[in-house]
């Protein structure tokens, strides 16, 4: 198994995705975050990079933020901090106004309809929308 | 009326007036599954639990065609990455290069990113795609979509490609050229005036010109255009081959279709350009596309 960074492998524990999964690909800090991207992904020397592979994580105040493509991306094998809402409450949480949910403080995965959609905020029993601007949009206009 | 119409291409489009119906109808919506995100039969089924009508598609089980009044777009489905909506007639050209596992590959024009995401499945997220685009404000929704659909083989670059210095470096290259778009008119015949189309072909030119030197020899390098115009078709694969960098290889599709075309009006292209194939939008009832498959010679 390659070795991840501990702060990686925390992250990727709590909720519960078996880090058997991420062997097949390669995770590499950069900056403040962490990119998921193909094994032996190469780079040309010339080319201007705008990003690689796919942003797992990115550090904040409270420490690594799951990103919402990540969670997505990884659906299928979080089994720990997930919090279900309905539709009123994830336009809501996506017009700014948390909702109250018996879930321990820090991040956590938002399931909607039984998709994982993207990251929340769990803060005094209260749910936040961590998702992207775009992504909140698309979500509110087409969760209907 | 002034300035060129389709009329141009009378001579050339073996059923005109089927073209001229087609662009006064609506076309299919078709959108293609994102094997990174879903499973096939799951997608299959809420698709028919979410449109009131889904088809699948007999050359490529990639792909639905959906009733014409769907929005695709403006659905949860897709704000998940479950699916990209895309025309039937540009998903050829990926197939065409049918890049293999843990290949390298350049998309020398890639934004929107239909093509690179389309790539990425093709290639089981393995491997590189180098999406480049040189405008940077497309840049936003490329990476938007690379991220959406969860292609995790894809890096994002945005240069000129006609400046790039590399040679020889990648397994396979996609040049979906910026064109006239002529393929995607829809209820109008009046076509782009011919100094645009002179100083398009100009850039087509260089841009396929760098693909091929930066491809590796004995590399795959495909060229598509969404366009009608010889002069940004034929003529420029055959400047290529004028120039003996590459050779032309037979596009072999299972749709509907016309060869490439061997000569219009005083222009010649050859015989070998018929190896090429024009697709137009009563072929498919979707966008018209030109498709030329490349190989560099060692």
């Amino acid at each position: 198994m390659q070795s991840l960074e501990k702060e990686i492998e925390e992250l990727l524990l709590s909720f519960g995705i078996n880090l058997a999964i991420i062997e097949k690909w390669h995770i590499e800090k950069a900056g403040n975050s962490f990119w998921l991207t193909s094994k032996g992904l190469k780079i040309c020397e010339g080319f201007n990079m705008q990003c690689k592979g796919l942003r797992v994580a990115e550090k904040t105040k409270l420490g690594w933020k799951p990103t919402s493509y990540f969670l997505q991306f990884f659906a299928t094998y979080i089994t720990k901090k997930i919090v279900e809402i309905n539709k009123n409450e994830l336009l809501s949480i996506i017009k700014g106004t948390p909702v109250e949910k018996n879930c321990e403080n820090g991040y956590v995965a938002i399931r909607f309809k039984g998709h994982i959609v993207g990251c929340g905020l769990c803060k005094n029993g209260k749910v936040y929308s961590q998702l992207p601007k775009e992504l909140a949009i698309a979500l509110s206009e087409n969760c209907r | 009326m002034e300035g060129e119409t389709l009329l141009r291409y009378k001579d050339i489009i073996p059923d005109f007036d089927a073209l001229i119906a087609s662009i006064n109808r609506p076309r299919d919506i078709t959108i293609r599954w994102n094997p990174h995100k879903i499973e096939r039969n799951q997608l299959f089924a809420m698709l028919r639990e979410t449109f009131n009508e889904v088809h699948e598609i007999g050359w490529y089980n990639h792909a639905f065609k959906l009733g014409q009044n769907e929005r695709p777009g403006k659905n949860f489905l897709h704000a998940l990455g479950y699916y990209y909506v895309q025309e039937e007639s540009a998903m050829v050209a990926p197939i065409v290069l049918a890049p293999s596992k843990n290949s390298f590959v350049l998309d020398m024009c890639a934004a929107p990113g239909g093509k690179t995401t389309q790539l990425s499945a093709l290639m089981e997220n393995s491997g590189t795609i180098i999406a480049n685009d040189k405008a940077i404000p497309r840049l936003k929704s490329l990476v938007s979509n690379v991220s959406r659909l969860g292609c995790i083989n894809v890096v994002v670059t945005w240069n000129d490609a006609r400046n790039l210095s590399i040679k020889d470096c990648f397994d396979y290259v996609l040049l979906d050229a910026p064109c006239t778009a002529e393929g995607n008119l829809f209820k109008k015949i009046k076509l782009m005036p011919k100094f645009m189309r002179d100083s398009l072909t100009n850039l087509q030119k260089a841009l396929l010109h760098k693909a091929i030197e930066i491809a590796k020899p004995g590399s795959t390098i495909v060229y598509c255009t969404c366009t009608f115009a010889p002069e940004e078709n034929e003529g420029v694969i055959a400047n290529i081959l004028a120039k003996n960098l590459a050779k032309i290889e037979p596009v072999r599709i299972k749709i509907p279709h016309e060869k490439g075309l061997e000569y219009f009006g005083k222009n010649e292209y050859g015989g070998e350009l018929k190896k090429a194939v024009r697709i137009y939008p009563y072929h498919l009832n979707s966008g018209g596309a030109f498709i030329a498959k490349l190989r560099k010679r060692d």
